[in-house]
């Protein structure tokens, strides 16, 4: 952070000296209140009248002072944020796939959205209480010690006793804080593993003990806050009543000054003053940790920790005539055995359906075969050369993915279509026609230039897999991997986009719940995992395994 | 949900009469603080005894009215959400299966979490707060006419023009918080499909064009930004400048009081110290409303979501215990509404009968509609045309509670929850050692039981995320057996088995004898095909 800040210097101090207009505004305003109410024992009005009007006048002033001084500091803020949330995207997107599938994309769209808007909320606010209320207590006590050193002396001890006060009692607060975020955990997955559960202790009639369990742990939770709630209010009390003594025992003192012949105006202001000082130690602390807490944010979300052994770099051409093998091929994810001693050979120009339960690995296989997951066991080569040791450009350019998320750029559809590649226009208008897209690209005026708004947020599920399809189609590649490719479309066209892609000549290894009559069958083999195991089937034995009876 | 929040009206009440109490007190103290200074000035004899004794006194006094406030206060957030949140979850509860699962179960849970907090921190705290507050305000105006009646007047003058001009101030503002909230949304979104789009950025070499563009929107979202705060810093300027000067005018008012000897000098004091108890409640009220009506939407919310209940157009007075004689369709359709009111038709016009006893596999490709007619099997939805007869009473008209307790169902997904193996198996109910131990070896978990340190009383924790699919398949198959129930039906039960397993599995539910078996699934084995009595295949709308 210290060099992100560093990197805007001149930014930076401005923005430092900006935060010190604040103590200023807050001292003569003070001192305006207190000059005011000395005038209550002069018993001359115009001399109240004089310095209403000179408050007023600086009323006004800190006014300005305040615009002058936030004016020197948004620009700076603007700057920062943006510098920040490009950090962390750039982040991002120099992890490997598999570096970055390490983490949910949850856990990305809450850095760079929550969290960076969290920095934003807090890191500057935080930084101008520290820099302002800081500010304002020395400046407070060396007024109070130029009229009255011991005086300030005092202010300064019991400042301290309050905040050492305060601290001791802060340790059982976040005890308690601690049990019951745990507590609450734990009921949020108590009951959403109830409630996934609800329909079968519905079938089997057990459904009201889990209600009275689930209404137990709610009581009990219910509990824990009252009480957490009662000990932190007594506690903020018994502060508040330290505090008010301690106004009384500032309070007498001053009044004992006034007859010592100490002036009205005097005595208000270090009274103003002095009670001013009693807090701010206390207000330190936690604004300093929740500075630290948006410092560690930003570190988090900027920070890259990527076991770089991971991704391999091949300098091996890609070449893919005759087969895929994979020998002995074990992949695990997080402990969990997904694939187990795979053997497998596909054939250059077949098309293989993979068919498997959900979460049984049938998009982990596309990985591995893909160049995406590189932490696997065993050995796949394309044409006997071993996977790990082809160069990825090579790899990628003579491959495609169709994904059931399809990203639009905010760009022309040709761009969307070629990502950006110069390709022979009638290859790109005969994948638009095979895939189904020509009503759509062409009944528009602009036709392949129209541009595509926010992420084409006006196009259908079916459009936006369309564009995935026709992104496949224009790139001359070797082999298509499909990922439920059909799955938004209608049946009817699904059946023809299903179609299409099995009359292409590369190789295909697709993914599909969907059964269309007539159109799956002519599948060249089924590949279907189960418990790990991979077994290849020609398609007329899968089906007549399946649906042998009729 | 709103008569719910009624029954606490009472703790609500206790808490703020302490309230009113910790009010009168500070009041009190505020007067006497008043009354020292006078004194002071004066320099009165015994001034120690009479002005600040009873003033330590009445602060030392606040002590333990505010902590009964503080006890009280929590009673009344403890009743009220325990009320709530036992009002929600009892009522989920008693929705039946297919209205329940019309909606997601996150749904459910992320009511009784965060929106449930939401209420808890800005509805039911608020209704406490903004009632305080009014009555803070009302004492310390009291007070301030104690002293002086002229200066609430000037006060409530120039606190309505203060009001006037910042609600026609936050006008401005909230247009341009909109706009960006709107612009948020949209960068939300890009993010979240930029992010699903890694793979097809990496392997297009496009990541400089997403980094270019995610430049270009974060820089529209800064600026914006920057505009709002650019206009923010001269609405906030001229709202402090107001607020101040109110106080300035406030302060001027007592001050020339004393001067004109209308008041003493302790007034001034009085006044300061009374007026920020005056202004503070406004603030505090002006923030509180808006969360108070924007929760309350919260509220309302949950009382749809509960409301939501498929309407029984049927009376469910039927009682039957045990099947005689077969489980018929007759011309039975049903569909789903699907979009613009299409009905999606799944199942058309079937009709078929299931003998007591037999046992019958049902096969089928993925949507073909084996499950619709799992569901209307487990009467989750009635059939839209025709019936289904169990022993010739129409099953719509069987009452729920009555026909689970003849059926007995394995599915895919299991659901396991923590406690013992043992509860786990039996679903709480009583059954004899025997009885368990049996179920235990017919659904092969005699091994698994052996394997555990503490057998059956080992505690299945976090969902059973240490059993393997095939461990937890037997544990529902166990159920199932132990349930005893006479229609037994099975939702791809083997599917995470291995061969060997299922078949032997297989053979025991085969063997029940008097059981009525329906097995769904996806694949079969060719050798224990032919010990069906019946095999059904489902597809294209029809069963046959």
């Amino acid at each position: 952070m210290k060099a992100l800040l560093m990197s805007r210097k001149k930014g930076f101090i401005i923005y430092v000296i900006a935060c010190f207009f604040p103590v200023f505004s807050q001292l003569i305003t003070n001192y305006a209140v207190s000059m005011l109410i000395g005038t209550a024992t002069s018993g001359n009005p115009e001399k109240f009248w004089q310095t209403l009007w000179m408050s007023l006048l600086i009323v006004v002033g800190t006014s300005l002072l305040f615009i002058a001084s936030r004016f020197m500091r948004i620009g700076f803020i603007r700057d920062i944020i943006l510098d920040v949330r490009n950090l962390a995207f750039n982040k991002i997107q120099t992890l490997s796939y598999e570096g970055f599938s390490k983490k949910s994309k949850a856990v990305y769209m809450s850095h760079l959205i929550n969290d960076i808007n969290l920095f934003e909320e807090h890191f500057f606010l935080k930084l101008i209480n520290i820099i302002f209320r800081g500010g304002a207590y020395v400046a407070s006590l060396t007024i109070l010690a130029f009229y009255d050193l011991p005086f300030a002396l005092i202010i300064m001890v019991l400042s301290l006793v309050v905040f050492f006060t305060v601290k001791t009692l802060e340790g059982r607060t976040a005890a308690m804080q601690g049990q019951i975020s745990s507590f609450n955990e734990k009921i949020t997955v108590d009951v959403s593993n109830t409630f996934d559960g609800l329909s079968l202790l519905k079938l089997n009639r057990v459904e009201d003990a889990f209600l009275k369990k689930n209404l137990k742990s709610i009581d009990r939770l219910e509990r824990k806050k009252m009480h957490y709630q009662v000990f932190t209010e007594s506690q903020r009390n018994l502060t508040r009543l330290m505090s008010s003594l301690i106004f009384i025992g500032i309070l007498l003192y001053s009044l004992n000054l006034l007859n010592q012949g100490v002036s009205v105006t005097q005595m208000t202001f270090m009274i103003i003053l002095a009670n001013g000082c009693i807090w701010p130690l206390e207000q330190f602390i936690p604004l300093i940790n929740e500075l630290k807490g948006s410092l560690k944010i930003f570190d988090n979300i900027t920070n890259i920790q990527e076991d770089m052994s991971l991704s391999q770099v091949g300098d091996q051409p890609f070449k893919f005539e005759e087969s895929i093998q994979l020998k002995d091929v074990a992949f695990s994810y997080e402990d969990n055995k997904i694939l187990n001693h795979v053997n497998l050979n596909l054939e250059k120009g077949k098309k293989y359906l993979l068919k498997g339960p959900s979460g049984a690995g049938k998009s982990t296989l596309i990985k591995l075969l893909s160049q995406t997951y590189y932490g696997y066991e065993g050995e796949i080569t394309y044409d006997g050369r071993d996977l790990k040791t082809i160069r990825s450009r090579d790899f990628n350019e003579k491959v495609a993915f169709i994904y059931q998320d399809v990203f639009l750029f905010e760009d022309t559809i040709l761009n969307n279509l070629t990502l950006y590649r110069d390709l022979d226009p009638r290859k790109v208008s005969e994948a638009i026609e095979k895939a189904g897209l020509s009503d759509f690209v062409f009944s528009h005026e602009d036709k392949l230039d129209r541009i595509l708004k926010e992420n084409g947020k006006d196009l259908s599920g079916g459009q936006r897999q369309r564009v995935a399809i026709a992104r496949a189609l224009v790139k001359d590649v070797d082999l298509i991997f499909s990922d439920e490719a059909t799955s938004s479309l209608n049946p009817e066209l699904g059946a023809k986009v299903e179609e299409t892609l099995l009359s292409l000549p590369c190789t295909l290894i697709a993914v599909s719940h969907r059964y269309y009559p007539g159109i799956t069958e002519k599948y060249d083999g089924v590949i279907e995992i189960k418990n790990g195991k991979v077994h290849l089937y020609q398609i007329e034995d899968y089906f007549s395994q399946e649906v042998s009876v009729s | 949900m709103k008569i719910i929040l009624k029954k606490t009206m009472i703790h609500l009440v206790i808490a703020l009469l302490i309230g009113i109490g910790v009010l009168i007190l500070e009041a009190m103290l505020n007067i006497q603080m008043m009354k020292t200074v006078d004194g002071a000035m004066a320099q009165e004899a015994s001034f120690f005894k009479l002005y600040v004794l009873p003033m330590i006194l009445i602060t030392l006094a606040i002590l333990p009215m505010n902590l009964l406030l503080a006890l009280f206060k929590g009673r009344y957030k403890m009743a009220t959400m325990k009320n709530l949140k036992h009002h929600y979850l009892t009522n989920v509860f008693k929705k039946d299966i297919a209205a329940f699962d019309a909606e997601h179960s996150t749904d459910y849970v992320s009511t009784i979490t965060q929106d449930m907090t939401i209420v808890e921190q800005e509805y039911v705290t608020g209704r406490f707060e903004v009632v305080y507050q009014v009555l803070s305000f009302v004492i310390g105006l009291a007070v301030i006419v104690y002293v002086s009646p002229w200066i609430p007047v000037v006060g409530a003058g120039l606190a309505l023009f203060v009001a006037g001009i910042s609600v026609i101030l936050s006008k401005p503002i909230k247009a341009h918080q909109k706009t960006r909230s709107d612009m948020f949304h949209k960068y939300s979104a890009y993010i979240q499909s930029s992010l699903n789009a890694f793979h097809i950025i990496k392997v297009n070499q496009l990541t400089d064009k997403a980094k270019a563009d995610f430049h270009q929107k974060s820089q529209d979202i800064q600026n914006k930004r920057y505009i709002i705060d650019k206009m923010n810093t001269f609405i906030f300027a001229l709202q402090n400048l107001l607020m101040t000067s109110l106080l300035f005018g406030m302060m001027g008012a007592a001050t020339y009081l004393t001067i004109q000897g209308k008041m003493s000098f302790g007034g001034i004091i009085l006044v300061i110290n009374s007026s920020e108890r005056i202004m503070g409640p406004i603030q505090i009220i002006g923030e509180w409303i808006p969360k108070m009506s924007s929760s309350k939407a919260l509220l309302n919310k949950m009382d749809d979501q509960l409301s939501k209940d498929i309407q029984i157009d049927h009376t469910e007075d039927k009682h039957i215990m045990v099947l005689n004689d077969s489980l018929k369709l007759d011309q039975v359709s049903f569909s789903y509404a699907s979009d613009q009111d299409n009905m999606h038709e799944v199942l058309s016009k079937v009709s078929l009968e299931i003998k007591k006893g037999q046992k019958c596999l049902v096969m089928g490709p993925s949507g073909g509609g084996k499950s619709t007619f799992l569901k209307l099997l487990r009467k989750y939805h009635n059939p839209l045309e025709g019936e289904i007869y169990i022993d010739n009473i129409p099953l719509s008209s069987v009452s729920h509670r009555a026909y689970y307790q003849m059926i007995a169902n394995v599915e895919q997904h299991v659901f396991l929850f923590e406690d013992s193996l043992k509860e786990n198996l039996c679903l709480y109910k009583d059954y004899s050692e025997i009885e368990i131990n049996r179920a235990i070896v017919d659904s092969g978990l005699k091994n698994l039981v052996d394997k555990l340190p503490q057998g059956l009383d080992t505690i299945i924790y976090d969902n059973g995320r240490n059993l393997s699919g095939g461990e937890r398949s037997r544990i529902a198959i166990a159920r199932a057996l132990l349930q005893k129930a006479q229609i037994l039906i099975l939702d791809e039960a083997f599917s995470s088995l291995d061969d060997d397993v299922a078949k032997a599995i297989e053979k025991t539910l085969l063997a029940l004898e008097g059981v009525t078996l329906i097995n769904v699934s996806h694949v079969c084995f060719d050798d224990t095909k032919h010990t069906y009595d019946q095999v059904l295949k489902v597809a294209h709308k029809s069963i046959a």
